[in-house]
């Protein structure tokens, strides 16, 4: 059973710099927050798909962090806090965006996927390549699929799939209830899938 | 693609998570253990997860790194 009680969220360490940084010590606001700059740099470049951009998002996200932190209590994770700050700002931004223009994924358009393909002897994972150990030409693909997504799916699959949040974390950060999440992470997954599935067609053949 | 395979495709995340209650998830098996198609529906699904989880980190470029810093400092300051 949830409660609306304040919960403190953040780590002893974390909650000592926000203490230092609340009672008026700035240099404690680089330390608390610069341990998210890969993480944070990484969602903007793939939601954004270019260095530029993510260069952008981190700034703001940033900028953002310092203008809100002396009113931030520690109700969220600090990485949840600085993940909605980041997707705020990658939303407003892809408002401009030539990617991917805004359209709903529907279940049907993945019903007959795989029709007519050829059928593999053995048809579990052990035909796929593993994905712990490929290199960087899938990971190409990936982000190619990534980038094809329409926002509001991509967004969903990056902080759960890609950032490992759990759907509760994702609903909070998106401001959205926890069954829409599943529902775009399940047609974000499917997409991608599809994307790939020609490379693992010729992979599994070779 | 039949009524059953449909219905694995729209689950599969769910089921992938652990969502489905026990006669789903055994209806969802029983189909799987005829429809090749499905199973390997259902292992490419995983398989895309995976490879989410397992893309590779960018190291934030140097200066990218001293444009956030200094972007920082100049807030700090006031300009």
């Amino acid at each position: 059973m949830e409660t609306n009680e304040p919960i403190d969220r953040l780590e002893p360490e974390e909650r000592a710099l926000l203490d230092r940084f609340q009672q008026g010590e700035e240099g404690a606001f680089e330390e608390l927050i610069l341990p998210f700059e890969t993480p944070i740099f990484n969602f903007g470049l793939r939601m954004c798909g270019n260095r530029e951009d993510a260069q952008d998002v981190l700034q703001e996200t940033f900028i953002n962090a310092m203008r809100y932190l002396q009113g931030f209590r520690g109700e969220a994770k600090l990485r949840n806090w600085l993940f909605r700050i980041a997707s705020s700002v990658c939303q407003k931004k892809h408002r401009r965006s030539k990617f991917a223009p805004e359209r709903e994924l529907s279940l049907t358009q993945f019903y007959d996927d795989g029709d007519g393909a050829e059928e593999f002897d053995v048809p579990d994972e052990r035909r796929l390549p593993d994905a712990e150990v490929l290199g960087f030409e899938l990971s190409d693909r990936l982000n190619l699929a990534v980038q094809g997504l329409p926002k509001k799916y991509r967004i969903v699959l990056l902080l759960r799939d890609v950032e490992g949040l759990s759907a509760k974390e994702v609903a909070e950060i998106l401001a959205m209830s926890v069954p829409a999440v599943k529902s775009r992470l399940h047609r974000a997954r499917l997409f991608v899938r599809q994307e790939l599935k020609p490379y693992l067609t010729g992979r599994a053949a070779s | 693609m039949s009524q059953q395979c449909r219905e694995l495709l729209k689950r599969c995340s769910a089921y992938l998570e652990g969502d489905l209650d026990g006669a789903c998830c055994e209806e969802m098996q029983k189909h799987m253990q005829t429809c090749s198609k499905c199973r390997e529906m259902l292992a490419e699904m995983k398989w895309t997860i995976e490879l989410c989880k397992s893309t590779p980190v960018a190291q934030v470029p140097h200066e990218v790194h001293d444009a956030l810093r200094a972007r920082l400092a100049a807030a700090r300051s006031g300009h």
